[in-house]
């Protein structure tokens, strides 16, 4: 149930060490200049965490997205851009909510492979110290593996490169909020709608032949959105957790080749470690710590 | 159950051929317009509405409004003056969303009846000969079918440099079920794996403002296609079309987008007929936006 993969975030992230060696491969030849830019990803992990909420942790997980973004309009100073974005995001499982869930007797029990298929659309603005979007997610999931679950998330990104140069941070603060939340239809399965916050980093550096992203975040609910039933199935008792996860990844991502007519495509590959809370603890089997290891290909054009 | 819906097949592809065809013969200052997009990768979407949703003459739903999103990204993998003109890959995915029996008002409540997955790999020769092969899994999310899986091969043939206005574009498609048991991973929960044969011409006009096209096809069962009762029977469905398509004025940097609607008409063979309540007939009207880029 994330839009994004750890990778895909990552190498969201990325973009911004890599754009200054990018923008210098895209002036010898752009293969699209027009107002249409696409993305494309497929990773492979070991684990699928969403916002600390574990989803998976069997076999190996595939992960493919792709996202159209159309740009509305560009100036040089106040409002920089504003940009229209379409995507979707899709986790293939092939363990325990996935291939294996006849075995596993986890969601459908259907045996198969096809988890979850995000849609989400965004709306972007661009300014001089950073940037604001407002996202629509519908997560679902086509093997009857969770609830749909429908969500408005508020992204504000800080854009400290011009001040601090090679030690910038890249900020970001995330609020999201779920709604038409009933019956369960919330990342948590909790009693009510849930409130999400997300702080986070990601200071990196950038080479010639490879680019490194170090993003460390912590997730906090700041309204039901880390419900634990302390009760009983029978006479349930929701108490709200305040704090999720805390998460510290580090991301490699090698450009293959430079900038051609299909594009610019890359390998990336990362490690994250996730520190658990109660909520998230519980849905881990009571473990407080997680690890996910994931590589996969991308690419912009 | 299909890769692509009828106007996508029939209109998109063609209209907006069409469409740049009438953008490249307008003069100088149309010309002057830089391509937004002259790499190797080609964008085509669409979003249509419709009434009714057949799939090769076999009913889907006709109830309510269906939504049929559509995504597919082109590689132009090879071009040159020999034999062989162009060479491509495509990957795409075909949605059908039921506002009707089959989907929010189905048993799961659920509206995502249909997503598909295909690549093909296509080439075009000289003389406006083209051959395409397309592996498609056919799945459904609400559990409204078995996925299907399924190998398709399509030779087409441009016949405009010949016949100029009066091409008919014809073409052959067979396709080809796989990995089936009975009553799963068919189209006609038949009990054998099936195939199908398609033969189609798709005339047009294009003039200034608009474009119209008139496609005509015949479905048939190869074997255990339209099977029913236990018997495959031959004939599976004609249809006649005839669709419209408008281009919209956009500035050129966001692609080439289009306006377009159709209304077909389906005369059924004894399979398809059994599947539509005994009815023989069926017309379908659709609607929706198209993106090439």
């Amino acid at each position: 149930m994330a839009r994004r993969s750890l990778p895909a975030l990552l190498i969201t992230a990325l973009g911004f060490l890599t754009l200054p060696s990018l923008a210098a491969a895209q002036a010898a030849a752009d293969p699209n200049p027009g107002n249409l830019t696409l993305i494309g990803n497929i990773d492979l992990t070991n684990t699928y965490m969403f916002r600390g909420i574990r989803q998976d942790d069997t076999r190996v997980i595939a992960q493919p997205s792709a996202e159209m973004d159309i740009t509305l309009q560009s100036a040089d100073s106040g409002l920089k851009s504003t940009s229209l974005n379409f995507g979707t995001w899709n986790s293939l499982h092939t363990g325990d909510t996935g291939l294996r869930s006849a075995t596993s007797g986890l969601g459908c029990a259907c045996d198969k492979i096809w988890y979850e298929s995000d849609f989400y659309t965004t709306l972007a603005f661009g300014f001089t110290g950073g940037s604001l979007g407002i996202t629509y997610t519908a997560y679902t999931s086509p093997n009857a593996g969770f609830n749909n679950v429908k969500e408005l998330m508020f992204k504000f990104g800080g854009d400290d490169s011009s001040a601090l140069g090679k030690a910038a941070l890249h900020p970001w603060v995330i609020a999201a909020f779920e709604f038409d939340a009933d019956n369960g239809h919330q990342a948590d399965g909790g009693a009510n709608a849930g409130k999400y916050l997300e702080l986070g980093v990601s200071p990196g550096f950038s080479g010639a032949n490879a680019s490194i992203a170090v993003p460390i975040k912590v997730g906090l609910s700041i309204g039901d959105y880390y419900e634990l039933n302390e009760g009983t199935a029978a006479l349930p008792n929701f108490v709200d957790h305040k704090f999720g996860y805390f998460s510290i990844a580090g991301i490699v991502t090698v450009p293959l080749g430079g900038t051609t007519s299909y594009g610019a495509w890359n390998f990336h590959a990362g490690i994250e470690f996730q520190k658990l809370g109660d909520t998230t603890k519980a849905i881990n089997n009571g473990d407080s710590n997680k690890v996910i290891g994931s590589a996969g290909l991308g690419f912009t054009y | 159950m299909k890769p692509k819906s009828f106007v996508s097949m029939y209109v998109c592809l063609p209209v907006l051929t069409a469409a740049c065809s009438l953008l490249l013969a307008r003069p100088v200052a149309a010309q002057s317009v830089p391509d937004p997009n002259p790499g190797s990768l080609t964008v085509t979407s669409s979003v249509d509405l419709t009434n009714v949703y057949m799939f090769r003459g076999i009913r889907q739903d006709d109830t309510k409004v269906m939504i049929w999103p559509a995504a597919d990204l082109g590689l132009a993998v090879y071009s040159g003056d020999g034999a062989l003109k162009s060479a491509a890959i495509d990957f795409g995915s075909w949605n059908s969303l039921h506002t009707g029996n089959a989907g929010l008002k189905s048993a799961s409540k659920k509206m995502w009846y249909e997503s598909d997955f295909y690549t093909s790999f296509s080439m075009g020769f000289g003389g406006g000969l083209s051959l395409g092969t397309t592996y498609t899994a056919y799945t459904s999310p609400n559990a409204g079918f078995t996925s299907v899986k399924e190998v398709m091969f399509k030779l087409g043939v441009d016949d405009s440099a010949k016949l100029g206005k009066g091409a008919l574009k014809p073409y052959g498609i067979v396709a080809l079920e796989f990995n089936t048991e009975p009553g799963v991973g068919q189209a006609d929960g038949g009990l054998k794996a099936g195939r199908y044969l398609e033969l189609g011409v798709g005339p047009g006009w294009t003039g200034s403002k608009a474009s119209l096209t008139f496609p005509v096809k015949v479905g048939l069962s190869l074997a255990n296609y339209y099977e029913f009762d236990g018997v495959d029977n031959r004939f599976g469905y004609f249809s006649a079309a005839g669709i419209g398509s408008v281009p919209l004025k956009l500035p050129a940097s966001f692609g080439a987008w289009n306006v377009h609607a159709g209304v077909e008409f389906q005369q059924l063979g004894t399979t398809p007929q059994a599947f539509n309540n005994g009815e023989a007939q069926k017309v379908i009207v659709s609607g929706g936006i198209g993106l090439t880029y």
